[in-house]
């Protein structure tokens, strides 16, 4: 094994035994103290970071990448299952960025999640959700993404479930594991198809063997996965929901990772979709629909943590458009520096909520840039990072998207809809700095505000330079797996600046008409369709789950249970033995005559057969 | 074998002659070493076919996991059992313990029978016990009833296959399993051969249960006590499955046709039963009537008969025994401390036993299949056996593993989170006894991922 290969394997296990240390210490029987979290926890995270920094490194001086099967974990008949981990160009740049950010969430979490009495339990949560997700972004071979897959999705539930003695958040994670569930219905349907078909699970064997065959309904099953895991149109109520959930764990869970899961997923599973332009066109349509109708649904939200999900699942729209368009590697791009920007926007919002006596919304706040001018100032630059403001963060990733969808000819409707979304970015972004930090204070008497302590100001400031540098680092330093557009038409090159300056400008022009009153009634029935999510969870968690449950206890219970098979079966056996019964034991009452006269007969009977014989 | 079998017999001695003090701990200690030899069976020399043969006893993959877990699951009866028979005179205890015991030995001889009407016989032999577990150390006035469907649509099922038995023999000669594949198959013309075909699996899918054949189930386990829901959900409904492996392979040449319906019938019950889960109220009925959902997954498995589909739903036995019988243990801690068995009156104990609620919450993983649990792995092979066979049936599985999810956390969140009720006021902390117990039922699920081979059965 040659040195590389053999750092790069090394370090990779390195990190899930560094990861792994903190919990195994559960089982020593000594009372943790609180600062273990921040000790253990944290610094297993930051150790574990630095150590994917290596394999980065050598990736980036020499290219390497590696595929490890080590263990053949099963086998049926001709059936391997391998445990085998791919450090390829994804796995290699996803994980250092998700270690970044976790170590940075960890160390947040120790000051929001002080006051709980069992954080140290939280910490272990939030390690064995990374563990999860390493195991999902470097899985070889699909049980083994199935493993991380569904991991991360049960940790999602117990996180956001963590304050369980509030229905709400139980809900929610009921919500989440749910609504993933009919995702995973199209990954088992996808294992399904290619084991059969195929024969195996490994990717590369898959990519290899899948040349022959039609792969369109097996590949609509990843996309229905992708489409619950990453919160597309159709599944997505359960991203806001998700909001219920200790903020630390929104910044780390249902922003930076484990909801792009399902895009990485599509993102691996791209040399298959590759020949297929009907995925294409569903993966593009779906994406446009969902950052169109998630960005809606963000304008007119008030609740801080809400307005950050609306836009998450908005972006991951966009790397689903990405996907559509044939370029995963840019939602891949996208993907990085989103993590970065949208983390730090929810820690600054935890900050923001903590000092504001657990406030969240944003009707409520006001003035936050005089009050907490750090939190302020990194919120306002995740939201320029986010709007794709030139040279940071988003503008690397964005930018290039909106430059392959202007020059493609796949689908003008997608376009327009992307483009749209992609000015309502700028709306929702600039509304939420201009409740959040301009103007004056709305805010309770007497809040609490302190953004001093280290634990707030470092994982903020670190996020912040994320967000500033990242794109032009990861761009700068990567060769992206296809070439890039380099020539266009100046206005298609400057579509999405102008869309989203566009976006601003109307944004400033309606913030100045909120303090106006210009009709004695507004017409309203809009913002009902933004603000109630376009009616879509009225509609499809009271009628689905109503007719389910009215089928369970109706129809299953009632009328076929409790009354048709007990009917048919025990009953009718009672009903139809009775009168049988009934007869013969009511010809023997002890009546003498009766008795005598059917012996004789009988034995008439008998005698005549016998001498008839 | 014997190893196995005469101590197993000499623990009803064990059960008479220990000092009352000693009893528990005397006969967990003497079952659970029964349980330990039992492992040695696991190290199965040859590949395939039989091995530690005698007589009229022998071991082959399909039947080495069951037995392991029929041996596992006596001392976890035993301790699950200690608490409420704790209250009884001393000669009923050592009669409880009798009954258990005489169950086991009974099962072992079913198991690894390899005459088909040896195993007929053992088969019905286990109804005797069964019924005087369910109906002398039930709770409820209803045990009677519920006792009554038990016995009856056991037999009305099992009486044809006799008959069924008596025709095979007579037409080959033999009913020796190592000699029955290789005798002339009976011919498939006539309707009454078609009848045949019937009889030799309506035994088996009543007690598997078939949805539609499934009445007795539900009832018998909410009224049996604890160690009767514990053997019936991790055994004796896999004698069911079992049976229908081994009489599978001698139906051939396969009328297909005539299998079809009773696939369609298995899955459609996953979605029935797994719907009236969701509207159970009594946690002992969900947990049963979910032991009917993932039965009928197996069912499935088994009747499309396939390498993958055998071995998914061996799989699935042994991973869905230990799992049911764990969730019934939970179910009856529970029980013991409230008092009642309805969902709504005994809500948020994560408040007041946190342990407990790590193990309701890996039970209930393990139920909805979380991967890699051997439940998963168990149910994505049969899932993708009966897909190979028709597309449609990934509408059938898929809604159920949507289902099952919505109940297993139902379930989950009822029970241990929110807040705790105000009547709660004083409960026992729960025992380490208990926690063995759980941990007993956990732990082989989680080593089974690290070594799925052992339950793999013909494929592995």
């Amino acid at each position: 094994m040659c040195l590389t290969s053999l750092m790069m394997s090394s370090s990779l296990v390195a990190i899930l035994v560094l990861l792994s240390l903190p919990i195994i210490s559960t089982l020593s029987p000594e009372t943790k103290t609180p600062s273990w979290a921040l000790i253990q926890a944290k610094t297993a995270v930051k150790l574990a970071f630095f150590v994917s920094l290596l394999p980065l490194f050598l990736f980036l001086s020499e290219g390497a990448e590696t595929i490890l099967t080590n263990w053949n974990w099963t086998n049926t008949l001709t059936f391997d299952i391998n445990i085998s981990l791919k450090y390829d160009f994804y796995s290699i740049v996803f994980t250092p960025v998700a270690l970044y950010v976790s170590w940075s969430i960890l160390e947040f979490a120790s000051w929001y999640m002080s006051s709980d009495p069992y954080m140290n339990r939280f910490f272990k949560y939030l390690l064995i959700f990374l563990m999860a997700m390493i195991i999902l972004v470097t899985a070889n071979n699909l049980f083994q993404f199935f493993i991380g897959w569904e991991g991360v999705g049960i940790m999602s539930f117990l996180l956001i479930g963590w304050w369980y003695a509030r229905a709400d958040a139980n809900t929610a994670a009921l919500q989440a594991v749910l609504y993933n569930r009919v995702g995973d219905i199209g990954l088992i349907f996808a294992m399904a198809w290619i084991s059969m078909n195929l024969n195996s699970w490994e990717m590369q064997q898959i990519f290899v063997t899948a040349k022959d065959l039609d792969l369109t309904y097996p590949l609509l099953g990843l996309v229905v996965a992708a489409t619950g895991k990453s919160a597309q149109f159709g599944l997505h109520p359960w991203l806001p929901s998700a909001m219920e959930g200790p903020t630390p764990v929104s910044a780390l869970l249902h922003s930076s990772t484990m909801v792009v899961a399902g895009i990485f997923l599509l993102i691996r599973m791209s040399p298959l979709i590759n020949d297929y332009p009907v995925i294409h066109s569903a993966c593009l349509c779906l994406g446009a629909l969902t950052t169109l109708f998630t960005a809606t649904c963000a304008l007119t939200q008030n609740d801080i943590k809400k307005i950050i999900a609306f836009s998450t699942s908005s972006q991951l729209g966009l790397m689903m458009v990405c996907i559509g368009l044939n370029q995963p590697q840019l939602a891949f791009l996208h993907i990085c520096t989103h993590a970065f920007f949208k983390a730090m926007l929810f820690l600054c919002a935890g900050s923001i909520i903590h000092s504001l006596n657990d406030e969240q919304d944003i009707r409520k706040m006001g003035g936050m840039n005089s009050l907490t001018p750090f939190t302020s100032s990194c919120f306002t630059v995740g939201s320029l990072a986010l709007t794709g403001t030139p040279f940071l963060a988003g503008f690397y990733s964005k930018d290039a998207i909106i430059e392959a969808l202007n020059i493609s000819h796949l689908n003008a409707w997608a376009l327009i809809l992307t483009l749209l979304a992609t000015s309502f970015t700028a709306v929702y972004s600039l509304r939420l700095v201009y409740f959040v930090a301009m103007g004056n204070p709305r805010i309770q008497p007497l809040p609490p505000i302190n953004e001093n302590s280290p634990s707030v100001t470092s994982p903020i400031k670190r996020l912040a330079y994320g967000s500033i540098i990242s794109g032009l680092l990861i761009t700068s330093n990567i060769t992206l797996p296809k070439t890039q557009i380099m020539t266009m038409p100046t206005h298609l090159k400057l579509a999405a600046l102008a869309v989203t300056i566009a976006g601003l400008l109307v944004a400033l022009e309606l913030a100045n008409l909120t303090s106006k009153q210009f009709r004695p009634a507004p017409k309203i029935a809009t913002h009902h369709f933004s603000n109630m999510l376009g009616f879509f969870p009225t509609i499809i968690h009271r009628l689905p789950p109503k007719m389910n449950l009215s089928l369970g206890q109706y129809i299953a219970s009632q009328m076929l249970d409790q009354t048709w098979m007990e009917k048919i079966g025990p009953k009718a056996t009672y009903t139809l033995n009775l009168p049988l019964i009934t007869t013969t034991s009511n010809a023997q009452q002890g009546l003498l005559k009766a008795t005598l006269a059917s012996f004789i007969l009988t034995l008439a009977l008998a005698l005549l057969v016998v001498f008839l014989k | 074998m014997l190893k196995v079998l005469i101590p197993t017999i000499m623990l009803v001695p064990t059960v008479w002659l220990t000092p009352a003090k000693l009893l528990w701990p005397a006969t967990l200690a003497h079952s659970l070493t029964i349980a330990v030899t039992s492992f040695s069976w696991l190290s199965n020399p040859c590949d395939t076919g039989w091995s530690l043969m005698n007589q009229s006893m022998a071991l082959d993959p399909l039947s080495t996991p069951l037995l392991v877990l029929t041996c596992w699951l006596l001392p976890l009866m035993i301790l699950a059992s200690q608490h409420h028979m704790i209250h009884e005179p001393i000669n009923r205890q050592r009669t409880f313990i009798t009954i258990l015991t005489t169950l086991q030995v009974f099962l072992i001889l079913a198991f690894s029978a390899t005459e088909l009407i040896f195993f007929y016989i053992m088969f019905e032999a286990t109804l005797v016990p069964t019924l005087i577990l369910i109906t002398r150390w039930g709770n409820q006035a209803e045990r009677l009833n519920a006792g009554t469907y038990f016995l009856f649509y056991t037999l009305a099922g099992s009486l044809p296959l006799l008959i069924a038995l008596l025709l095979l023999q007579n037409t080959t000669g033999t009913l020796s399993l190592f000699i029955l594949h290789y005798t002339t198959t009976l011919p498939m013309i006539s309707i009454a051969d078609k009848l045949w075909w019937a009889g030799c699996l309506v035994a088996f899918l009543v007690k598997m249960p078939l949805y539609g054949m499934h009445l007795w189930l539900p009832k018998a386990h909410v009224e049996a006590p604890i160690a009767g829901s514990m053997i019936l959900a991790a055994i004796l409904l896999k004698l069911g499955g079992y049976g229908m492996m081994r009489v599978m392979t001698l139906l051939e040449p396969l009328t297909p046709q005539l299998s079809y319906p009773f696939i369609i019938l298995a899955l459609w019950g996953v979605i029935m039963t797994g719907s009236i889960c969701l509207r159970q109220t009594d946690l002992k009925s969900l947990i049963a009537y979910s032991s009917v959902s993932h039965m009928g997954l197996v069912a499935g498995g088994i009747l499309i008969q396939t390498p993958w589909g055998f071995s998914g739903a061996l799989i699935l036995m042994i991973a869905h025994g230990l799992t049911s019988s764990a969730l019934f243990c939970l179910a009856n801690t529970n029980y013991e401390r409230t008092h009642t068995r309805t969902m709504v009156l005994a809500r948020g104990l994560q408040m007041a036993l946190p342990l407990m609620a790590a193990w309701w919450f890996i039970a209930s993983l393990a139920n909805l299949a979380l991967p890699p649990l051997p439940n998963l792995m168990g149910e994505l092979m049969i899932i993708t056996s009966v897909f190979n066979w028709s597309w449609a049936t990934i509408a059938l599985t898929g809604a159920g593993t949507l289902i099952t999810a919505g109940y297993s956390l139902y379930m989950f969140l009822m029970t241990q989170r929110g807040p705790l009720p105000n009547h709660i006021i004083a409960l026992d902390p729960s025992h380490t006894r208990e926690h063995l117990l759980l941990a007993l039922h956990l732990l082989p699920l989680l080593l089974l991922m690290g070594k799925p081979e052992l339950i793999w059965g013909w494929t592995a």
